[in-house]
């Protein structure tokens, strides 16, 4: 049976259950998350951080932020049945997202003062940003399935699980990042 | 008419929470731009943006009610 052709009150009750596994896989990345995040003030403290660029930091938070604003419209749209909002929402999310992208690993990356090697500093920021980075990736990917489903027509205002999931999966990529840009950009004075 | 009503307010708040976190994001830079030594504030504006973000965006109501809709 597909989620099409099911009664509206299966597909609602396996809603209900779908959207707390997708709750507890997210609490068990915050995890990792969290770990990464210990590490980094209990190498650096609050007084280091590494040597990156503020503004570009600054860049592409804003950028992630208003891809998760609209993410957020993206779901209402359909869960009120505007399909071309929604496919319109959805893009710029994706587009956004693209961006952040480009912007950590593509320019973040290519002028960083260190590498890997070079220290806990840098150490710190590599994993921190590339962890995150994988995750966005992942997200823009399921963006992009979402996307493509969307045309098909196959979400309505009764049947868009998926659409529900992808925002909340690119909701917590941002908190996550809410987090990460002051430990890496504004706490501690630059160390190179 | 009232799903309209429904959709207009949900894109409200939406609308709200972004202008919430602009104005946050904007404070929090320059706190780590000027006074980069106060990590507990910055930490306690993260903490804010990442609760209106939970409650608002990711709509964590949602998984204690059962309901489809909050």
């Amino acid at each position: 049976m597909t989620t099409e052709t099911m009664p509206l009150a299966t597909y609602r009750s396996k809603t209900v259950t779908n959207r707390l596994g997708l709750w507890l896989f997210i609490v068990s990345d915050l995890f990792l998350f969290g770990g990464l995040y210990v590490a980094r003030f209990y190498l650096l403290g609050a007084g280091q951080r590494p040597d990156v660029s503020q503004l570009l930091g600054l860049g592409v938070t804003a950028m992630l932020l208003v891809s998760s604003f609209f993410m957020n419209r993206a779901e209402i749209a359909i869960a009120h049945g505007d399909q071309k909002s929604f496919l319109r929402s959805t893009l710029i999310t994706l587009a956004l997202g693209t961006l952040f992208l480009v912007g950590v690993v593509g320019v973040e990356w290519q002028i960083a003062h260190g590498s890997p090697a070079d220290g806990a500093a840098w150490s710190l920021f590599y994993a921190m940003t590339g962890f995150h980075a994988l995750h966005v990736l992942s997200g823009v990917i399921f963006l992009g399935i979402v996307y493509n489903n969307g045309r098909k027509g196959m979400y309505s205002a009764e049947r868009h699980w998926q659409v529900e999931a992808a925002a909340v999966y690119w909701h917590f990529v941002d908190v996550a990042w809410i987090f990460f840009y002051p430990a890496l950009y504004l706490i501690g004075t630059p160390v190179l | 008419m009232e799903t309209e009503e429904k959709k207009h307010q949900a894109y409200l708040v939406g609308i709200g929470v972004m202008i919430l976190l602009t104005g946050l994001t904007i404070g929090e830079y320059f706190m780590g731009a000027y006074a980069s030594a106060w990590a507990l504030p910055i930490l306690l504006v993260a903490a804010i943006k990442a609760f209106f973000v939970v409650r608002d965006y990711m709509h964590v109501g949602r998984v204690f009610s059962g309901d489809e809709e909050e």
